[in-house]
């Protein structure tokens, strides 16, 4: 069995508890617009191309077979590329090679108390490995976490609850209208996913990227407060401040550029004090 | 920061005192020299102080001269002329000094001066023990012409500011160094004295180092607060000691802290490191599986960070490689750290921690091309190398004898450098406090129990890469011929940029990937050549510590094996080479824990940066990072925590940046002092590695 996977991060500190591989499933069902992997969304490997690293030497179009008239994701435009303009983002991994890669850093879960997090995209798109490999990692003793935005049927979770540990639960914006604006869909699924899997006592660490002009309001968190509170007990909230360093790799995709202002020092301040 | 006694007094006495210096014996000139050196400083008190300790030297002296004797041998310099040509040096590295502070705040110099005067009753005319007996009793005169000093102090003070002050320190300033020190101000008074004096007699102002200072001052320490001494106090005394170790030689002294464990002095001295934010002393917290987590919690901090300290050392890797080198457990297990990248016992070493840096590269080249060089041209070339070589095997045999040809022509000589240093010019003041060198009337040279001599591997990893490349380019895939490398590798890639991608791509150490396989092979046999030069006391001690020197070295040399461009960086320290791409820093710790690190007994620091940020959100993370690399026989990890931008605008306006303190190599300094390609050098490193 295979995954589409644009990436594997290893010694990540921010996806939870300790230190951490960060397994990124490529294709997401979700459109954020200050999406930071814009990479992520689709899920075939697509070539990025970054404009203001290319030195114009020609080497690409030498050594494209279609001399970058039709591209075929064959990656030899990457390969010689001597200012890595050009990259290819998704392969096709299996559970062994991930596995493989996941394993290296075990001496660091030990002593840090992390793991693996599965991320993306969104990695339950591709429910029947993430399935496998978590079995795979709960056999080895490893820490496991899920990071989702919740947008799948809820018989996804309960296929995959007893081989993770954690579930990093991503909550964008309390509004359904608001929601729907910004990401493409109501969050009706999302919150009832989360509600009942907050009723199933899984542990859960809310993630809330945090976007001046969308759901950076004390309101809005407020509102996402009560919803947690009512539906039982989560681990922790995180809130994420929106940052810009997607923006290259939107660029590089020939993807639409959209920017929000970054939330100051205070303001992050406060709206985390909601959830103290 | 400018310096209130350094190098200018060497030099001033050469030039001014040549003629009655110049005829004399080498023990004598030295006697003569330190006595004259004493008598010139220009005692000073200043508000504040807690101890005595500003002895001033104000003459300015730019010309360096030589005493006939001292100048190197036509074939010495030869000798060294041919070493330079295949980019290696080698030199008797003055410095680098780790006095047994213990013994002297226990006994007092007076020790030694009975011992020296035992051994005069046997051989009265020996001209060692007399520059011996001379040399103490110069410290004697200036101790005593520094308490007249102080008593006109006195006596200028009117009665109500601080005489009382002034006569503690007198006080102290009476009994230690020649008696034994009774408190804590004694401690601090008796070592800032004989840590003044050590460079001053080597005439090398770098890194003299401290020992286990929260261990050998923690006695003086508690007697002074059972006597009603405050940690206020302590601290004060603490800052003025920190003062004089940066106004003074280079401040890159190393301070070891903890061990099996960690007392309130060494929760003092990180707590004086933060609030005093001075480059020096660096800390050198050593590491157990014992370390408790409230220790982490203080030396994983942002500020510490920032200026690149502490150094964390594992106990147990330092204490296997000194096994390694021959040391008996009982006696590895009292080591101490020290400047640069030493492992050590304090007072029982010579340490000549730059003795021979050897180009790993040449011994490539030659190895893969018959015997000659590629990228420049000699007359010589290494003779018995195969002329083809079509398998790794045969490349690891070829590259095994020229780095033995090219070893066994650098270390030999540098054992003839080091005869000479020790015929014409004696440290008799760093000998006496030395062991076995009072009873055996000698230098500390071949008198010290242990004479190190560190050999720096440099460019190792660029060698083990580039072999990684040629196993897979050359003889599994055979896209490329050597002879076409070669051709790249003259020309610098020029019109070869398709090879040199490839070389790029090809898996490089650091990334915890089969490359590592090849490094620990190349590490192996370079520390086997290196070691069987080791003979009696003198031990060759193999090192992957390079300090900035990597910048130094890759500017001389061609381009490499492994895609790097001629006169680029090489690797810095046993770390990855700099172009090494998805270097993260758990695949870095794995890969450098598999190298052989015992056997690399003269030091390997690793280095990561991390942002500020890290630092403060992750502290558990770091410190599991840190523990991991060191449970798995990691020596040394260096750490920096700054900001990309902070660091690229501290380069455009430096004088901005005058406080910006990063951490190099063996030490913290301001990152103004670098040069500039150093500081492009380290922000290129800081945002490829940067967590």
């Amino acid at each position: 069995m295979t995954a589409t996977i644009f990436d594997i991060e290893r010694s990540s500190f921010v996806d939870g508890p300790g230190i951490r591989t960060t397994v990124f499933f490529k294709g997401c069902n979700l459109r954020c617009a200050w999406c930071h992997n814009p990479e992520s969304q689709k899920r075939e490997p697509e070539l990025a191309f970054f404009e203001s690293r290319c030195t114009h030497c020609g080497k690409c179009r030498e050594k494209c077979p279609n001399h970058l008239e039709q591209c075929t994701l064959c990656g030899e435009c990457a390969r010689y590329c001597p200012t890595d303009a050009r990259k290819i983002y998704g392969k096709e991994m299996s559970t062994d090679e991930v596995m493989d890669e996941i394993l290296r850093d075990r001496a660091f879960y030990e002593n840090s108390g992390g793991g693996v997090t599965f991320s993306g995209g969104e990695c339950m798109l591709q429910i029947d490995f993430l399935e496998e490999i978590l079995k795979k990692c709960k056999e080895s003793g490893i820490h496991t976490a899920v990071d989702t935005a919740g947008h799948v049927p809820y018989e996804y979770f309960e296929r995959i609850l007893p081989y993770t540990d954690l579930f990093l639960y991503d909550v964008k914006a309390f509004d359904t209208e608001v929601h729907k604006q910004y990401v493409g869909v109501g969050n009706e699924r999302i919150l009832e996913n989360l509600a009942k899997l907050l009723s199933a006592g899984a542990p859960i660490w809310i993630r809330i990227p945090t976007i001046p002009t969308v759901n950076a309001d004390e309101n809005e968190m407020q509102r996402i407060k009560a919803f947690l509170d009512e539906h039982g007990t989560t681990e922790k909230v995180e809130l994420l401040p929106y940052h810009t360093m997607g923006e290259g790799k939107c660029l590089a995709l020939g993807k639409e550029l959209v920017t929000f202002p970054t939330p100051d020092a205070e303001t992050m301040q406060k709206l985390r004090a909601i959830f103290a | 920061m400018k310096k209130f006694c350094d190098g200018n007094i060497e030099r001033f006495i050469r030039n001014e005192y040549y003629d009655l210096l110049a005829p004399l014996s080498p023990t004598e000139r030295f006697a003569k020299k330190f006595d004259l050196m004493l008598s010139l400083l220009r005692p000073e008190l200043r508000e504040n102080d807690e101890f005595f300790g500003w002895l001033i030297f104000d003459e300015k002296c730019e010309i360096d001269r030589l005493f006939p004797d001292e100048e190197l041998p036509e074939a010495l310099q030869k000798a060294e002329e041919k070493m330079l040509s295949f980019g290696t040096r080698s030199k008797v590295d003055r410095g680098h000094t780790l006095i047994n502070y213990e013994k002297i705040l226990k006994f007092g110099l007076s020790h030694y001066e009975k011992e020296i005067e035992r051994e005069l009753a046997i051989t009265p005319n020996d001209p060692m023990l007399l520059a011996m007996q001379s040399t103490l009793s110069s410290v004697r005169s200036l101790i005593q012409r520094t308490l007249s000093f102080l008593d006109e102090q006195i006596a200028l003070t009117e009665p109500q500011e601080k005489p009382k002050k002034l006569q503690t320190i007198k006080h102290s300033l009476a009994t230690v160094p020649f008696s034994p020190a009774r408190d804590f101000r004694d401690a601090l008074q008796s070592i800032w004295i004989i840590h003044f004096l050590t460079p001053l007699a080597e005439n090398a102002w770098y890194s003299i180092s401290l020992g286990r200072f929260d261990q050998y001052v923690y006695p003086y320490y508690q007697a002074s607060l059972a006597n009603g001494m405050t940690r206020a106090e302590a601290k004060k005394m603490l800052r003025q000691f920190y003062e004089l170790l940066n106004s003074y030689a280079d401040g890159a002294c190393l301070l070891n802290i903890g061990g099996e464990e960690y007392n309130e002095l060494s929760e003092l001295i990180v707590e004086c490191q933060k609030e005093f934010s001075l480059p020096g002393p660096i800390l050198a917290a050593r590491i157990t599986e014992h370390t408790p987590d409230r220790i982490w919690e203080m030396l994983v901090d942002e500020k510490l960070f920032s200026m690149g300290q502490p150094t964390f050392y594992g106990e147990d890797a330092c204490v296997r490689a000194l096994m390694e080198k021959g040391v008996p457990e009982d006696k590895a297990k009292q080591f101490a750290n020290s400047s640069c990248m030493g492992i050590g016992l304090a007072g029982e070493e010579f340490d000549s921690m730059w003795g021979c840096v050897f180009s790993v590269s040449a011994a490539l080249e030659t190895a893969l091309n018959g015997g000659a060089f590629v990228t420049r041209e000699l007359p010589w070339r290494i003779p018995n190398i195969r002329e083809k070589i079509t398998t790794l095997d045969e490349l690891y045999e070829a590259f095994e004898a020229s780095a033995t040809y090219l070893l066994d022509f650098a270390l030999p000589t540098y054992l003839s450098l080091a005869k000479h240093s020790e015929e014409t010019t004696p440290d008799c003041f760093v000998s006496l406090l030395t062991e076995n060198c009072i009873k055996e009337r000698r230098d500390r040279i071949s008198g010290a129990p242990y004479h190190n001599v560190t050999v720096e591997c440099m460019g190792m990893v660029n060698v083990s890469d580039g072999i990684c490349a040629m196993d897979q380019l050359v003889f599994r895939e055979k896209k490329y011929t050597l002879s076409e490398i070669h051709s790249a590798l003259k020309n610098n890639f020029d019109g070869s940029e398709d090879l040199r991608q490839e070389l790029l791509a090809c898996p490089k150490f650091g990334q915890d990937s089969v490359a590592d396989e090849y490094a620990i092979r190349v590490a192996e046999i370079l520390q086997k050549i290196i070691r069987r030069h080791s003979e009696g006391r003198v031990h060759f001690c193999p090192s992957l510590h390079t300090l900035k020197s990597n910048i130094r070295y890759g500017s001389e040399w061609g381009a490499g094996y492994d895609g790097r461009s001629a006169g680029t960086p090489l690797a810095k320290n046993g770390g990855s080479s700099n172009f090494a791409r998805s270097v993260r820093p758990t695949s870095l710790v794995l890969s450098a824990s598999k190298l052989p690190q015992h056997k690399f007994f003269g030091g390997q620091p690793i280095d990561v940066s991390f942002s500020a940020d890290t630092v403060r959100e992750h502290k558990k993370e770091l410190a599991a990072l840190i523990s991991t690399y060191l449970q798995r026989g990691g020596l040394q990890f260096q750490v920096n925590a700054a900001s990309s931008k902070t660091l690229r605008a501290a380069y455009e306006n430096p004088e901005q940046y005058s406080h910006l303190i990063v951490r190099v190599g063996g030490f913290s300094l301001y990152f103004n002092t670098l040069p500039d390609n150093a500081k492009l050098e380290f922000i290129e490193r800081f945002e490829k590695e940067g967590t």
